[in-house]
């Protein structure tokens, strides 16, 4: 639960993050991050290996508990894990059905439209766990679109794709982000940070944003 | 409703298919319960043994090698289950809680998790029964084969709890072992000949009592009978209780309607 009361959200954000701190043992990893999520908005989450960024991510999705802090999220949101998560006994027909009750969706047409566009269209019938990595990732990332939510939260979500299927999910992501749904994405790629409006580099446990150059 | 019965009936047939598919318990179930019930009869001795029996309130006499294959055959499912029910419910833990996150009702999850369990506890009981009857004069089936299921429930639910509750595999499948180890040992009266004070409280004391009175007697202890089932909803509860906590989310999440509140 959050830490002490939050600051009323501004209604514009999607997610507010405010003064997040989290230590793991004796190392403390994150020290009063701030970030606030507008819609429409693509941000990016950059920094060295260890520095937080997954911690920060599943925080703001409520996975894990700040030591202080608030995290505030408005309207559907969908989260990518880094690493999939999934039941390797069921199909991924199996898996759109369990994660259509869960969203409330009355049909799975997204999802089908969300299949083609990651070529994933012929593995319905797979189950998770014959899956090879990159295809994993692809069922991993569409659990997180297909109920169109407002705020989408992507923890790497293109490891293991190819070329084709990364440049695909650059220009899913551009979609998106011109309908109005807010995307944070953390990244390690530097050719991936000319696609963010915004990027905050995670450093000392803090976020300083700043727009990419162009 | 139909919300909650869609999400019940989504997650029972995955669950049930989940455990169709797991090779091990399958072969487990398939040749562990039988090969278990032939080294008892082939290991014990055939002289008849006197051994004291709650259930019934009175002493009964009957071959060591056929009492080992009842308390044999109750060690076996109680594995099965146990290891069964711990598998899936480790295994699909992440995911069930990442389902949760996105809007899954926990309780039609748990429900359909424990219906699963019910399910191949019953199927596990049957079998069995069939091979405990082919292998020794069994006064009443019926009876017997509800004491098998309700072994198979305990563990199950045990299992279920586990797998909700403990942090790693190992540690899961090592107190899943011990504990019906212990259990089963405490509950033969061909081995444990003084009366442990505190096995009445062990899981499957309820469970052996039942089965080796429908085994041997005329008598049906309908309240030894009762027992497992009660520790199976014990375990459930518990399990649900764990689950809760495991799959609660620590951010606040403001809806529409609060969202209004604040621009107005």
């Amino acid at each position: 639960m959050p830490a002490h009361t939050p600051r009323q959200t501004p209604p514009q954000a999607r997610l507010r993050i405010s003064d997040v701190w989290k230590a793991y043992g004796r190392r403390q990893v994150l020290c009063g991050a701030d970030l606030d999520v507008p819609p429409g908005a693509l941000i990016g989450i950059v920094g060295e290996n260890g520095t937080g960024k997954s911690t920060l991510l599943r925080i703001a999705m409520g996975h894990l508990a700040p030591d202080r802090g608030t995290v505030v999220r408005t309207g559907t949101a969908g989260y990518c894990p880094q690493q999939a998560v999934l039941n390797d006994s069921f199909t991924v027909a199996q898996h759109l059905r369990l994660f259509q009750v869960a969203h409330r969706l009355p049909t799975l047409t997204r999802a089908h439209e969300l299949m083609d566009v990651l070529a994933l269209a012929d593995c319905g019938r797979q189950r998770a766990g014959e899956l090879s990595g990159g295809t994993r990732q692809k069922l991993n990332l569409l659990l997180a679109l297909m109920h169109d939510p407002r705020l989408l939260v992507l923890d790497e979500p293109y490891q293991g794709f190819d070329w084709e299927t990364h440049q695909r999910f650059w220009s899913l992501a551009a979609q998106l982000r011109d309908r109005g749904c807010s995307i944070v994405v953390v990244s390690h790629l530097l050719h991936d940070r000319d696609h963010f409006d915004m990027v905050g580099h995670l450093r000392d446990g803090r976020l300083d944003m700043e727009v990419p150059a162009r | 409703m139909t919300f909650h019965r869609d999400a019940f009936t989504q997650m029972l047939r995955c669950t049930l298919l989940g455990h169709l598919r797991s090779r091990m318990a399958v072969l487990l179930a398939v040749a562990f319960v039988p090969a278990w019930i032939v080294v008892a009869r082939l290991c014990a001795s055939e002289r008849a043994v006197r051994f004291s029996l709650g259930s019934v309130g009175a002493e009964v006499r009957a071959p060591a090698n056929d009492v080992g294959q009842v308390v044999n055959a109750l060690a076996a499912v109680t594995l099965v289950t146990g290891f069964s029910s711990f598998m899936e419910t480790f295994k699909a833990r992440e995911m069930d809680r990442r389902l949760v996150l996105a809007g899954y009702p926990r309780f039609p999850m748990l429900l359909a998790k424990v219906t699963a369990v019910a399910v191949v506890a019953t199927l596990i009981a049957v079998y069995t029964t069939a091979v405990l009857g082919s292998s020794l004069p069994v006064e009443q089936s019926g009876p017997l084969a509800l004491a098998v299921l309700g072994a198979g429930l305990v563990y199950g639910g045990i299992g279920l709890l586990l797998g909700s509750s403990v942090r790693g595999e190992l540690e899961g499948f090592f107190l899943v072992i011990m504990l019906s180890l212990v259990d089963t040992g405490l509950q033969n009266p061909v081995l444990n000949v003084a009366d442990v004070a505190g096995s009445s409280a062990l899981p499957l004391y309820g469970a052996c009592q039942f089965a080796l009175a429908a085994a041997f007697t005329s008598v049906t202890s309908w309240s030894h009978g009762l027992l497992p089932l009660a520790w199976a909803a014990s375990t459930g509860a518990l399990a649900l209780l764990a689950f809760r906590v495991r799959t609660r989310s620590h951010c606040r999440i403001v809806t529409d309607a609060d969202a209004e509140t604040v621009r107005g």
